[in-house]
């Protein structure tokens, strides 16, 4: 642009007669004679401002579908051929493996179009034109529609936006807390995938009691995907194993330890682990069967992706991101680290209108009987303790615990229980308003006694000892039956993966060793669809080894939110998990290395 | 470039701008199928007038740099042929007097204000719960762009693909801008 120039260094145009002269040629105008004034008046003043051309620089793409559109003039538009068809997983005539589990009939809606759950691109896409690619995705709610993908029941909005984190990424963990429906949101992401041709070949492993559980979802919320379950002989699941390559392979962690060299000799589209603490320790055979399995994506579900120490989600990360994280990383390190590989939400967050969780805290006394003997076990647990010297082991110490945590259930002697008189009072209470209530123990032992103690209510056993094939049974004696008032589940079977949530009270009759699992089992019933509040009483017998370990309990619960919340202080190192240190304060005793 | 290649069967053209008071104003043109899926998508680096510009166009400032210098400028770079060319911004209308594509312009609560109502002589047509209207110099039939555009509409809500297209904008001056942070959230994950 031409800079202005201040009046007096211009020429005067109005007086030079050359400029004049010439303006006068130019406009081609001939002086008026008979004017009494001269009509040619003097030019104005002028500043020549040229105008930069604006420039308009562009990035852009055509994305592989707009591609499959082009097409050369040379070919006439009526011969277009529009771009192949999405591949489809709808079951092929061959799809004889296929194990059916029928939905239960439901009207199937399709989603709500008003809302706008938009797909974003993980972190680790790094080309622009990936990144756009998954930010101009039409909404999930239009997705769905376009796919004619209808569901059983209208996802909360969480829900989607857990299906729009899963959808775009390879490595990914949905730890949300339970009942929110992390099964519901894995099988219409991989719903979603498997109709756009992204995932043909699908591999499930979940703990052996969910399998029936993960095939009812699958039928419900995907029913056109065929399902093929590996259990039976050792020839069946080779011939599932090396033929099925299309569709979902549902195994169970068992199965796959068995036949992890079969698991592992063709790739899968997508991996998906359910109740991903299952393989927390890295070394163990369970984590290194799962992690050996070729894969494009690799997804882990988990309520409780931290059970005991971040350790555990060093496990599972071997899994969803091999060497995204390392043994010994600083929790801050390691919460910057998972960032965008996990989504977590609690009820409190997302649910603001699922029924309310009572907690009763029942400190109770224990009867003269069980006081007598759990005096006496332990000042002659403590002294042999004291006598081992250096010989004592970590081992001895928790034999010491359970035999105190057995007394506190029950008189070894008498079968007296002040927590068995305290629990049969309140289902008198829970049976007559025809609600139902289900008792967590961490004893079969303790779970018979009290089948036998509570005849009248119809009780119901689920745990180790019942055969995984009339689980299903007991589970839906419980639900139909009126007159089954009571679940008594072991925290080992039960705690992970049912849907109970039609009992309105859970007992815990004893505590387990750490917050997650108590978590777990809680949410059996504290879950969506429930129909009124879940009440939750913990026994504690107070003055008692129960009460040095709840004392822990809520220590681990503070580790937790250190790395999932980030609000909440960090945990200094020494207060991850039941350490030895721990176990062993319990008693206050030493550890044997220590006092040397 | 769109003509050297025949007309797909459905594909339509949103084109917006985001506007920045210290950068200017971000142009991006977006192609979508009519199942509304992206097929190509272009966009503008910041376009900032200077003072004289801004003296001399006056009123007009907009209509020029929004439609004739950034509007026409993705509109040619892209290389699918469109039925037509939505926007939701009316200044962008002016890109009619340069393309053959219908331009028609979103009638929503963001565009009409009391300064900005549509031309009253220009003609308008209902798609579902949105109005569409042309500038007045516009030649297009009304029954044949209804008929052209009612797939899109049974798919797509013609106001959202402007959302899509302000997101990208965003997010291609965020890598443009700071290719350092995506390397870094890059190494963070991995």
């Amino acid at each position: 642009m031409t800079t202005p120039q201040p009046p007096d260094s211009q020429p005067n145009t109005r007086r030079d007669p050359v400029v004049r002269s010439v303006y006068n040629d130019q406009l081609n105008l001939a002086p008026p004679t008979n004017l009494p004034f001269d009509w040619l008046l003097e030019p104005p003043a002028a500043v020549t401002v040229p105008l930069e051309t604006i420039t308009v620089k562009t990035t852009g793409y055509v994305f592989p579908e707009g591609a499959a559109c082009l097409v050369p003039v040379s070919q006439p538009a009526s011969e277009f051929t529009p771009p192949p068809p999405q591949p489809s997983l709808a079951p092929s005539p061959s799809a004889g493996h296929s194990t059916a589990i029928a939905a239960e009939t439901v009207d199937y809606v399709s989603l709500n179009l008003e809302s706008c759950t938009r797909v974003r691109p993980p972190q680790d896409v790094v080309k622009l034109e990936d990144r756009l690619l998954y930010l101009l995705q039409p909404p999930l709610e239009r997705v769905f529609a376009n796919e004619s993908l209808s569901f059983p029941f209208q996802p909360f909005p969480y829900q989607l936006d857990g299906i729009a984190f899963l959808y775009p990424r390879n490595e990914a963990v949905i730890a949300d807390e339970m009942g929110l429906g992390k099964t519901m949101q894995a099988i219409v992401a991989m719903r979603l995938l498997a109709h756009q041709g992204q995932a043909r070949r699908i591999l499930l492993v979940c703990p052996k009691p969910l399998v029936t559980n993960w095939q009812r979802e699958i039928a419900l919320w995907a029913p056109e995907l065929p399902v093929a379950v590996v259990d039976g002989k050792q020839s069946r699941r080779q011939w599932l194993w090396e033929n099925v390559d299309s569709g979902v392979l549902l195994s169970n962690y068992e199965s796959l330890l068995r036949d992890r060299e079969a698991a592992a000799s063709a790739p899968f589209d997508l991996v998906i682990i359910d109740e991903s603490q299952r393989i927390k320790n890295r070394l163990s055979a369970t984590n290194q069967a799962v992690c050996s399995i070729p894969r494009r994506r690799s997804w882990a579900l988990t309520g409780t992706p931290i059970e005991n120490s971040v350790e555990d989600l060093v496990g599972i990360f071997q899994f969803v991101s091999p060497g995204c994280l390392r043994p010994q990383m600083k929790v801050s390190t390691i919460r910057s680290a998972v960032k965008d590989h996990v989504v977590r939400r609690t009820k409190d967050q997302v649910l603001t209108e699922l029924p309310p969780k009572l907690f009763r805290d029942a400190d109770l006394a224990l009867s003269p009987e069980q006081q007598q003997a759990y005096q006496l076990a332990e000042e002659q647990g403590i002294v042999r303790l004291h006598e081992m010297k250096r010989e004592l082991t970590i081992q001895h110490v928790f034999e010491l615990v359970l035999r105190l945590k057995q007394i506190c259930n029950f008189d070894p002697a008498t079968g007296v229980s002040a927590k068995a008189d305290r629990l049969e009072a309140d289902l008198e209470e829970c049976a007559a308003s025809g609600r139902k209530a289900i008792v967590f123990s961490q004893w079969v032992h303790s779970i018979e006694l009290l089948h036998e103690r509570l005849q009248r209510f119809g009780p119901l056993q689920y745990h180790g000892k019942v055969p995984p094939k009339r689980r299903d049974h007991v589970l839906d004696q419980f639900r139909n039956d009126p007159d089954r008032h009571v679940l008594l589940m072991s925290y080992g079977a039960g705690s992970v993966g049912l849907n109970l949530q039609f009992a309105g009270y859970v007992f815990l009759f004893d505590r387990w060793w750490n917050p997650a699992v108590e978590d777990q089992a809680i949410n059996r019933a504290h879950r969506i669809g429930a129909a009124g509040p879940v009440t939750v009483t913990r026994f504690l017998c107070s003055g008692t080894i129960e009460e040095r370990i709840n004392t822990v309990l809520e220590e681990k619960r503070e580790l937790f939110n250190s790395v999932f919340d980030p609000a909440s202080p960090t945990s200094p190192a020494s207060k991850l998990g039941l350490s030895r240190e721990d176990i062993f304060g319990l008693f206050q005793l030493q550890f044997p290395d220590a006092a040397a | 470039m769109a003509s050297e290649f025949a007309k797909p069967l459905s594909a339509f053209g949103f084109l917006t701008a985001l506007e920045d008071p210290q950068h200017g104003f971000f142009g991006g043109y977006l192609v979508l199928s009519d199942l509304g899926r992206p097929l190509e998508f272009h966009c503008s680096t910041p376009v900032l007038p200077n003072e004289a510009q801004k003296i001399l166009y006056g009123p007009t400032l907009r209509p020029y740099v929004l439609g004739e210098i950034i509007g026409q400028t993705l509109v040619s770079k892209g290389q699918l042929a469109v039925q037509a060319v939505i926007t939701d911004l009316d200044e962008i209308l002016t890109l009619a007097l340069f393309r053959d594509e219908p331009v028609l312009c979103l009638d929503s609560k963001e565009t009409t204000s009391a300064d900005q109502t549509p031309v009253v002589s220009a003609p308008t047509l209902a798609m579902g719960d949105h109005r569409l209207f042309g500038s007045s110099t516009c030649t297009w039939q009304a029954e044949q762009l209804q008929a052209a555009l009612a797939p899109l509409c049974s798919h797509v809500d013609l106001s959202e693909p402007f959302q899509r297209i302000r997101e990208a904008i965003r997010e291609a001056q965020r890598i443009s801008q700071h290719p350092a942070e995506q390397q870094h959230d890059h190494s963070a994950a991995a």
